[in-house]
C-alpha cells in the first residue's frame, strides 16, 4: 500500500515536471513583440506591416482591405530544443518603388512583393545566421539598402535581390539609411555615422562622424547636409560631402533632473527649419543653417513616432496617442484628437492625410492633417 | 501618484541607473555588471541576511521540542499555542525573526530582478520602454545599449546550461538552509522542507529555460553568495550527510586508500578531540597504504559513514562525533 502511494506520488511529480518542461520550454514566457511598422501610401493604397506579421494593403480612400500576405516568419528554438514557427515581427515601414513593395522583418529576411500579381521573393541577410532588420529599407538607383542588427549595411539589386555588397559598422543598425547623389548615409549603435559609395560600399569620408550616443533615428538629408539625432540628446548637422560637423544642438541641456531626453524620432526638415521630437515631450525647432533654437513646442508626453509634414503643417503623435498639428511658420500647435492608443510607429502622409498605425491597438487611422477629422480607421485582423 | 510610480521613483529607477552606470566602469560588460551589482546588493543586505539565517537556525534547533509539544498537546490547540509561545520566549526565538528580514529584503530583490530585465532590453520595444526609467546623467546615455555578450553567452536569450546551473546552485543553497536530520524533529515539517528543496530548484530551472540568461546569471550569482554566507553562519547544514557520503565514495574509489578518507574527512577533527585515539601520522600512512592496501579497503568498507563532523561549524552545535 505504502509502495503504491509512493509510486503515485512519483508519477504525479514526474507529470508535473513534464508539464513544466512543455510549458516553459516549448511555449515560452518571453516578452511579446509586436513591431512598429509605419504606414506608406502610394498607388491608391496604404501599406503596412501588421502586429501579426502580415503585409497589409488598405484602400487609401476608405481603409477597406485590399489584400494581406503572411510574411514567412522564423523558426524559433527554445532552450529545450523545442522548435516552432513564429509569425514575422515587422519593425520596418514598407517602401514602395514602382510596382514592388520592399519590407524587412525581425528574422532578418528582406522581401520584395509585386503589388500587382503579389509574387514575392525574399532573401535572408547573411545566410542562416542572420540577425534582425529593424530599420526601413531604402531603394536608390536600382539598389535596395537595408541595415541589420548584425551591424552591417547590405546592398542588393532591387529587381533580383542579388547581393551586391555589405559594409560592417561596429554596432547594430536600427536606422533606415538615407541617400544623396551617389552616397548612402547610415547611422549605427556604435555612435557613428558613415557615408558610403552607393555602388561599391566604400567609405566616402576620411573617417565616420562619431558622437557620444547610439543613433536610432534615421539620418535626414537636407540640402547638402546630413542631419542626425542621437540618443546622446544632441542634433548634429554634417557636411554631406566631407562629413565635417557643421553644428551641434544639445536638446534639454542644463536640466539634469528632467526626464529622459532621448531623441528617438527622426528629424523633419521643412522650409529651412528642422523639427526634432524628443522623448521629453518637446519638439525642438531649429534653424537648419545655424542649429540655433527657434522655439520649443511642448506636447506634454514622449514622442517616439517620427512626425510628418501634411500640407503646411507638421503632425506629431505622442506615445499616448494625442495628435497635434503644428503650424510650420508660427509653431502654434492644435491638438487634433486623442486616439487613446499607444503610437510608436513613424507616421505616413499623402495629400494632406496622415496615416497613424497603433500597433498595440492593431488599428490604422487616417486623419486630416489640417482639421483633425478622422477619415477612417481600420482594425487589422 | 500611484504605488507603481512611487516604486519606480524610489526603488526601480535608482537600481536601473546604478546598473547602467556601473557597467561603464566594468568595461561595458553587462554580465560582469550583473555579478558585481548582485554582490554589492547582497553585501549591503548582509546584516539582515545574517539575522534571518541565525533566526532560521534557531528555529531549526527548536524543532524537536516543538514536535514534542505537538505530540503532547496535539488535541488541545489552545494549550499547544500557549506552550509554543512559552518555548519561544524561553529560548529567545521569535517566529517572525526569519520572516521579517526576508520581507525587508524582498523589495530589493524584486527591484534588482526588474532592473536586470529592463536594462537587458531583449527586444526593441523593451529598449524603447527603458527610456522612461533613465536619469539625465551623461554616463547613462553613453553606456547604452549594454553589451549582452558574456563568456560566449547571449544574456538576452535563454541558455540551457545556465538554467541547469541555476537549479543545481539553488538545490545546494536550499539543502544548506536545511538542518541535518535531527532525531525527534517533526517528520511532517522535514518532509515539507525536503519537498521545497526539490521543487524550488526545479521551478527556477524551468523559469531559466524561458527567461533571458542574464536573469539566470543573477540567480546563479545570488545563490553562490547565499551558500557562502550560509556556510560561514551555520556550516554545511543539510548537505552534511551528503558530504560525508561523498568522502566515503571518494575513499572507495581510491582502492585500498582508506586513510585517504581519513585525510579528507577527519584531518581537521583529530585536533579538536584531545585524548581521542590519534590517526597515524600522514607521512607514515603513505607507506602503510602501499604495504597494506587490503587492510585500508576493508576499513573503509566496514566503517559507517561518519555521521557527525567535528569540523568548526559542527562544534558550535555541541555534538560529539565518533572518531576512528
Amino acid at each position: 500500500m505504502r509502495i503504491k502511494k509512493k509510486s503515485l506520488k512519483l508519477t504525479a511529480f514526474t507529470a508535473l515536471i513534464a508539464v513544466g518542461v512543455v510549458i516553459t520550454g516549448c511555449a515560452g514566457v518571453g516578452t511579446a513583440q509586436a513591431g512598429w511598422s509605419g504606414v506608406t501610401a502610394g498607388d491608391g493604397s496604404v501599406y503596412l506591416g501588421s502586429a501579426g506579421g502580415k503585409l497589409v494593403a488598405l484602400n487609401v480612400e476608405n481603409g477597406f482591405y485590399q489584400w494581406q500576405e503572411n510574411l514567412e516568419g522564423s523558426t524559433t528554438s527554445t532552450g529545450l530544443g523545442c522548435a516552432g514557427a513564429a509569425p514575422a515581427v515587422i519593425y520596418a515601414t514598407p517602401v514602395l518603388s514602382g510596382e514592388t513593395l520592399y519590407v524587412g522583418d525581425y528574422s532578418g529576411r528582406l522581401y520584395a512583393y509585386n503589388i500587382n500579381d503579389r509574387q514575392s521573393k525574399s532573401v535572408l541577410l547573411n545566410g542562416a545566421s542572420s540577425k534582425s532588420i529593424i530599420g526601413s529599407p531604402l531603394v536608390h538607383d536600382g539598389t535596395i539598402f537595408t541595415g541589420s542588427t548584425d551591424g552591417s549595411l547590405y546592398a542588393f539589386d532591387a529587381a533580383s535581390l542579388t547581393f551586391k555588397w555589405k559594409y560592417d559598422t561596429g554596432g547594430e543598425i536600427w536606422a533606415a539609411p538615407a541617400a544623396w547623389q551617389n552616397s548612402i548615409f547610415v547611422a549605427s549603435f556604435d555612435k557613428k555615422v558613415y557615408s558610403l559609395n552607393s555602388q561599391t560600399g566604400q567609405p566616402n569620408w576620411d573617417a565616420p562622424f562619431e558622437c557620444d550616443g547610439p543613433i536610432i533615428a534615421s539620418p535626414v538629408v537636407y540640402g547638402d547636409m546630413v542631419i542626425v539625432a542621437s540618443l546622446d540628446r544632441h542634433v548634429y548637422a554634417l557636411d554631406a560631402v566631407t562629413g565635417e560637423l557643421l553644428w551641434a544642438f544639445p536638446a534639454g541641456d542644463g536640466d539634469e533632473q528632467g526626464p529622459s531626453r532621448w531623441l528617438w524620432a527622426a528629424p523633419v526638415a521643412e522650409n529651412g527649419t528642422l523639427f526634432v521630437a524628443g522623448m521629453d515631450g518637446l519638439i525642438y525647432v531649429l534653424n537648419s543653417a545655424s542649429g540655433q533654437l527657434a522655439g520649443t513646442i511642448d506636447l506634454e508626453a514622449p514622442v517616439a513616432a517620427t512626425p510628418v509634414i501634411a500640407g503646411s503643417r507638421l503632425v506629431a503623435v505622442t506615445d499616448s496617442g494625442r495628435i497635434f498639428s503644428i503650424d510650420t511658420t508660427s509653431y502654434q500647435k492644435i491638438e487634433l484628437r486623442n486616439l487613446d492608443a499607444a503610437v510608436t510607429a513613424p507616421l505616413g502622409a499623402d495629400n494632406g492625410t496622415v496615416y497613424i498605425h497603433s500597433v498595440k491597438e492593431s488599428t490604422v487611422y487616417a486623419v486630416n492633417g489640417e482639421t483633425g477629422a478622422l477619415l477612417w480607421s481600420t482594425t487589422i485582423e | 501618484m500611484d504605488i507603481g510610480a512611487i516604486w519606480d521613483l524610489i526603488i526601480l529607477k535608482p537600481m536601473i541607473n546604478s546598473l547602467i552606470s556601473l557597467s561603464q566602469v566594468l568595461w561595458g560588460s553587462f554580465g560582469l555588471t550583473i555579478i558585481v551589482l548582485t554582490v554589492i546588493v547582497r553585501g549591503a543586505m548582509y546584516p539582515l541576511t545574517l539575522k534571518q539565517l541565525r533566526a532560521t537556525k534557531a528555529m531549526q534547533m527548536l524543532q524537536p521540542k516543538l514536535a514534542a509539544l505537538q505530540k503532547k498537546h496535539g488535541s488541545d490547540k489552545q494549550k499547544l499555542a500557549q506552550e509554543q509561545m512559552q518555548l519561544y520566549k524561553e529560548s529567545g526565538v521569535s517566529p517572525s525573526g526569519c520572516l521579517l528580514p526576508m520581507l525587508i529584503q524582498m523589495p530589493i530583490w524584486i527591484a534588482l530582478y526588474q532592473a536586470i530585465i529592463r536594462v537587458m532590453a531583449v527586444n526593441p520595444e523593451s529598449f524603447l520602454n527603458l527610456s522612461h526609467y533613465l536619469y539625465s546623467w551623461p554616463v547613462v546615455f553613453e553606456a547604452l545599449p549594454l553589451n549582452n555578450q558574456f563568456l560566449g553567452l547571449n544574456l538576452a536569450s535563454p541558455n540551457f546550461l545556465l538554467a541547469i546551473i541555476v537549479g543545481a546552485s539553488m538545490w545546494v543553497q536550499q539543502k544548506m538552509v536545511q538542518a541535518p536530520p535531527v532525531p525527534g524533529a517533526d517528520p511532517k515539517a522535514q518532509s515539507q522542507a525536503q519537498t521545497m528543496t526539490v521543487m524550488m530548484p526545479l521551478m527556477f530551472t524551468f523559469l531559466s529555460m524561458s527567461f533571458p540568461s542574464g536573469l539566470a546569471l543573477y540567480w546563479v550569482a545570488s545563490n553562490i553568495i547565499s551558500f557562502v554566507m550560509q556556510y560561514f553562519i551555520s556550516g554545511w547544514g543539510g548537505l552534511e550527510p551528503l558530504k560525508d557520503k561523498l568522502v566515503l565514495r571518494l575513499s572507495q574509489l581510491f582502492k585500498g586508500q582508506g586513510s585517504l578518507r581519513d585525510r579528507l574527512s577527519l584531518a581537521g577533527r583529530t585536533q579538536v578531540l584531545p585524548g581521542a585515539p590519534q590517526s597515524p601520522d600522514v607521512s607514515g600512512q603513505l607507506s602503510d597504504e602501499v604495504a597494506d592496501s587490503d587492510r585500508g579497503e576493508a576499513a573503509a568498507g566496514e566503517s559507517p559513514a561518519p555521521k557527525k563532523d567535528k569540523a568548526k561549524p559542527k562544534s558550535r552545535k555541541g555534538k560529539k562525533g565518533k572518531h576512528k
